[in-house]
């Protein structure tokens, strides 16, 4: 699964053009494959050195699960402080949509005995609660796409 | 990961092949918790994993064949003893890590495309709104297998993983931007290797990237190191 361990490559292109758009007053700039490939690698060490240093903290504190905290210390100690302040401001945005998603799921009064029942069946198939904590997001999706059987 | 190994100031082209073994070995490891994924997702959505399977089939077979030529350029290290034919083999070498590079792109290109459909489909059904396209950048599952895949026992909360998403993001931009100064003074149009290169010398915050992104050396100089080393190790 040599795939999981890389980042898309368009997207890193999308990403990278995008920024030297803004970059140069002239037209687009190019990047040749060596370059690509030099940022495919670069992202893919930074997250395994972002997350590594999280994670000593974390541990530091004594905990077990990485939270934004750790994040933005690590951020701190790995000389990038300038990504600090957008990234909480997302975070923020992040937060304000979550609370609109759980107003809608919960205006869908008829629904929820329904989305109650298959989860009961999907935890006793599974065997195991702790993936709930864990995956809180999927498990959002499977009920979506359960409802979609449904119609 | 963030240990810089070399004490030396130039870097040798050995290192490199060293480090894609490290690299290789790293995978090879990680395959066994990926299994244990795939078990749990079994249960939700079996349709997805024949896709991934698919996909999962002919990267194996390329990481196979990448590992087969390097041993063979070992060999030709060893045969060689003239100056300039050394010089040829690794003219040779350069080749065909390139076509190993080309080989190596293109199922990843449609991999990507494949991933990218799933996120449009998840704006979609979220309110599918710009600025949450902006917020998500990179696929938030493979950002989490790639942080699993370093270590399994590491667990990561929603949140922050969207900040590590974010985060690269950002990364990339300011690495791009700053290759593009380098650029810029030497007056060319076209973004290569050697101004990312550039970057990671100069500057000491990206020391983690010194051994993945290494200075381009000749090969004259490599192999002089390399009797020099030869000498001190034996």
């Amino acid at each position: 699964m040599s795939e999981a361990e890389e980042l898309p490559r368009s997207i890193m292109r999308r990403v990278v053009k995008y920024k030297l758009s803004r970059c140069s007053e002239d037209g687009e700039i190019s990047v040749s494959k060596d370059g690509l490939l030099a940022f495919s690698e670069s992202g893919r060490i930074f997250i395994h050195y972002l997350s590594a240093t999280a994670n000593d903290i974390c541990k530091e504190s004594k905990r077990q699960i990485i939270n934004v905290e750790n994040v933005f210390k690590a951020l701190e100690e790995t000389e990038f402080p300038e990504f600090v302040c957008p990234l909480k401001a997302s975070l923020e945005e992040f937060r304000k949509k979550n609370a609109r998603k759980k107003v809608v799921v919960s205006k869908g009064k008829e629904d929820e005995p329904k989305k109650k029942r298959k989860l009961e069946g999907e935890s006793s198939d599974k065997g195991e609660g702790s993936e709930k904590g864990e995956d809180n997001d999927k498990g959002e999706d499977s009920d979506k796409g359960v409802s979609g059987d449904d119609q | 990961m963030t240990s810089s190994n070399s004490p030396k100031p130039e870097k040798k082209i050995t290192k490199n092949t060293e480090i894609s073994k490290t690299q290789k070995k790293k995978t090879k490891n990680a395959e066994t918790p990926k299994t244990e994924k795939k078990k749990t997702k079994n249960a939700e959505t079996p349709k997805t994993e024949k896709k991934k399977t698919k996909n999962a089939e002919t990267p194996k077979t390329e990481k196979k064949k990448n590992a087969e030529i390097p041993k063979i350029e070992k060999k030709k290290t060893k045969s060689a003893e003239i100056p300039l034919t050394d010089g040829k083999t690794k003219r040779d070498r350069e080749i065909a890590k390139e076509e190993n590079k080309k080989k190596t792109k293109k199922p990843k290109l449609s991999n990507g495309t494949s991933k990218q459909r799933d996120e449009g489909s998840k704006k979609g059904v979220a309110e599918g709104k710009g600025e949450e396209g902006k917020m998500n950048v990179f696929p938030m599952n493979r950002i989490r297998t790639m942080i699993k895949g370093e270590d399994p026992d590491m667990r990561v909360s929603q949140e922050a993983l969207l900040a590590i998403n974010n985060a690269v993001e950002k990364f990339l931009e300011q690495f791009s931007q700053e290759a593009y100064a380098f650029c810029v003074r030497d007056r060319k149009k076209c973004l290569s290797y050697d101004h990312l290169a550039h970057v990671v010398s100069k500057q000491r915050r990206y020391d983690f990237l010194s051994d993945f992104v290494p200075e381009r050396v000749k090969a004259e100089d490599a192999l002089r190191e390399r009797s020099a080393a030869g000498t001190g190790g034996h």
